[in-house]
């Protein structure tokens, strides 16, 4: 028999367990995922970890799930990107918090962390089920399914799904923008950085693009950049992956910066979201050409002070600097509430 | 090896070892006179570049392994040439000679990011002579009954290579009564009689979508021996799918039992023929690794997908070796494309389907 506040109750606990980094469940699974193919560094990793963790209260899980429930319990599969830590968290509890069983697939560049929290919230509450599968069997078992993934991955998903249209949460590729009005001061800068740089670019909530105004010099930001990697070092690929962008920089002939150690890499140019840990600056005579920019493009968020917010009439999520890695309990991803899809289905 | 025998010889280019020859010497000659593949190059080159792109796997050599002072900048440590990204195509004038010197400037079509990349053709005859002896490698000397289905790209005019490609082919291989069908059914039809009746191979090339459009609107079969060639643009207005779908609907619409696929792209003269299945086959001109996207130093092992890089001596005067942003997976002495590495991938913003 489903039970919210039981579910609730282990979520918490389990939270609760992990907000510790020594608690042998997390540090094991910390361990695994820093042995896996991925760009996680332990400080980002433990940034994750604990944002996420301190959010799941009783309180706080209540008042997302609100009565939101499944009339109909279903299987839904989760296709877990783990493009950052801990990728997955909110589809989970979505689902087993509606009164639906959870299906997920585990990513091998995270291949530890969720399985394990998963583990940890069926230890309080036996009769949440939750498994891990292939994707071949989840596709075969799933009565509904969430998914995130490039246009082309989503395509062939939809392809093979035999799955109606209503029964799939499918969330194309995104990525997020900043925007500047010249009056920043250096804390906003250094929090940008954050919203930037912390999972090395990866991730649709990552800041990829940034519009300033024009001649603004970029060297404010610059500056919080080399702090910020004083506290959250690059992880050892990122140099090697903007080696070949600054080159390719250096053979257009076009204006760009990086750290000495190419722990990141800034660029002047198009307004083209560039590879993870490449940031694009873009500058405006009016704020209304990053508007219209911003109408056309798959954006997840803007990152801006309040000022600048109210100036833009973009319809989207838009958040203050150093809260674009911080996601709320309840944000929407592509501006689609998943406790609202899963109790409908 | 001089550059005048490259020029004239490289689609006669015969064995392993005339390749590298001849590779070695489009590469150095490219080094010297295209600006921004030497730029590339050369910021590879520095020792910091070079410790940031050192292997970090247990099997490879340690990081910042001194680099032979012999080696040319424009090869890699472990030996394979330095790939330049297409996307160089987009941002600067990848040239080995003044780019108003040139005959021809080929643009790609501009789907996806705004900006175009920028192919300058010095000399269209060795565009051409690539191509003639690419097509009559695979589909012989002809005369072949030709029906073209290129939508979109008549729009784009003289700056599609896919569309000059076509015609050029055409005037070449094609016998009288080929032409265009696009969007005509009945004329397909005419020209599917016409290959019966004159015993003529009837030849359909055309990109993926139109063909899917034109078998389904099509209520008749082509004749057996008809060869169907889709040259990819697998993103429907309508939806995208995969080749496997792509060429199995081709293949029930059009009644034929197999469908050919090209590969190409506006920064590469040269290209790849799929006889069927999915499989492309490079031309004894081009060679190609899979690499690791981040690191493309060294070939990744069989069986591992990654970017599809290519040396393609018909390039000679822009950049050969060249970084495209399609992954693929090596199969037998050919490779498979899968899909596209851009965008999304790139930012990670994905799951890979990595249990399919």
């Amino acid at each position: 028999m489903f039970n919210l506040r039981k579910r609730i109750k282990a979520a918490a606990e389990a939270a609760r367990a992990w907000r510790d980094p020594e608690y042998p469940a997390r540090a094991g699974a910390v361990e695994e995922t820093l042995r896996a193919r991925n760009a996680f560094t332990e400080e980002a990793m433990a940034f994750a970890v604990n944002q996420q963790m301190a959010l799941l209260t009783e309180e706080a899980l209540a008042a997302w799930i609100r009565n939101r429930r499944a009339a109909t319990p279903a299987s839904v599969g989760t296709l877990n990107a783990g493009n950052v830590p801990l990728a997955g968290l909110q589809d989970f509890l979505a689902v087993v918090l509606t009164g639906h069983r959870y299906l997920g697939t585990v990513s091998s560049k995270s291949p530890a962390l969720l399985p394990a929290f998963v583990r940890d919230v069926r230890r309080f509450a036996p009769d949440v089920e939750a498994a891990f599968a292939s994707l071949p069997d989840l596709l075969a078992r799933a009565d509904a399914l969430v998914a995130t993934g490039s246009d082309e991955t989503i395509a062939s998903l939809r392809a093979r799904l035999a799955l109606p249209p209503d029964r799939c949460l499918l969330r194309g590729r995104s990525f997020a923008v900043a925007a500047l009005d010249g009056a920043e001061r250096a804390d906003a800068y250094e929090r940008l950085a954050e919203d930037m740089l912390l999972h090395e670019g990866f991730g649709c909530r990552n800041v990829a693009v940034l519009w300033a105004p024009r001649g603004l010099s970029p060297d404010g930001l610059l500056d919080a950049i080399a702090r910020f990697r004083g506290v959250f070092p690059a992880h050892e690929g990122t140099p090697g992956r903007l080696a070949m962008q600054r080159a390719l920089l250096e053979a257009a002939g076009a204006s760009h910066a990086y750290g000495e150690g190419l722990e990141f890499l800034l660029s002047r140019g198009e307004p083209e979201p560039q590879p993870p840990g490449h940031l694009r600056w873009v500058e405006y005579d009016d704020l209304a050409e990053a508007d219209a920019w911003l109408a056309e493009r798959p954006v997840q968020l803007v990152v801006a002070e309040e000022r600048v917010q109210k100036r833009l009439a973009f319809a989207g999520l838009r958040v203050l600097p150093g809260e674009a890695q911080r996601p709320a309990l309840a944000w929407r991803p592509d501006g689609v509430d998943t406790v609202d899809f899963l109790s409908a289905l | 090896m001089t550059i005048d025998r490259v020029i004239r010889e490289f689609t006669d280019v015969g064995g392993a070892a005339a390749f590298d020859e001849m590779a070695a010497a489009a590469l150095a000659y490219q080094y010297a006179r295209t600006a921004a593949y030497r730029r590339y190059c050369d910021a590879l080159g520095t020792p910091a570049a070079r410790r940031a792109l050192a292997p970090r796997s247990r099997n490879a050599a340690p990081a910042g392994a001194p680099v032979s002072s012999r080696q040319p900048a424009f090869v890699s440590p472990a030996g394979l040439p330095v790939f330049l990204p297409v996307a160089a195509f987009k941002q600067a004038a990848v040239t080995a000679f003044p780019p108003e010197e040139a005959e021809k400037i080929f643009e790609s079509s501009g789907t996806g990011s705004g900006l175009r990349s920028r192919h300058y053709v010095r000399d269209v005859s060795m565009y051409e002579r690539a191509l003639a002896a690419n097509f009559a490698r695979v589909f012989g000397t002809g005369p072949l009954l030709f029906a073209l289905c290129l939508p979109g790209y008549a729009e784009q005019g003289a700056s599609s290579s896919l569309a000059y490609m076509a015609d050029f082919l055409l005037r070449r291989f094609g016998a009288a009564g080929s032409g265009s069908v696009l969007g005509a059914p009945e004329r397909l039809r005419r020209l599917a009689e016409q290959s019966a009746k004159e015993d003529i191979p009837l030849l359909l090339f055309g990109a993926a979508f139109g063909l899917l459009d034109l078998a389904e609107t099509a209520s008749f079969s082509l004749p057996s021996h008809a060869i169907v060639v889709e040259t990819g643009g697998m993103k429907t207005r309508r939806r995208e799918m995969s080749r496997a779908q792509l060429h199995g609907r081709l293949r029930e619409g059009f009644g034929v039992s197999s469908v050919c696929s090209e590969y190409g792209m506006c920064e590469l003269l040269g290209s790849c023929y799929a006889p069927e299945g999915g499989v492309f086959y490079p031309p004894p001109w081009m060679r190609y690794w899979i690499v690791d996207p981040a690191r493309p130093f060294e070939p990744l092992e069989e069986g591992r997908e990654g970017a599809l890089a290519l040396l393609d001596l018909a390039n000679l005067y822009s950049a050969s070796a060249l970084l495209t942003e399609d992954r693929a997976v090596r199969r037998g002495d050919g490779f498979e494309v899968l899909g596209r590495l851009a965008g999304a991938e790139l930012r990670g913003c994905n799951f890979l389907l990595e249990d399919v």
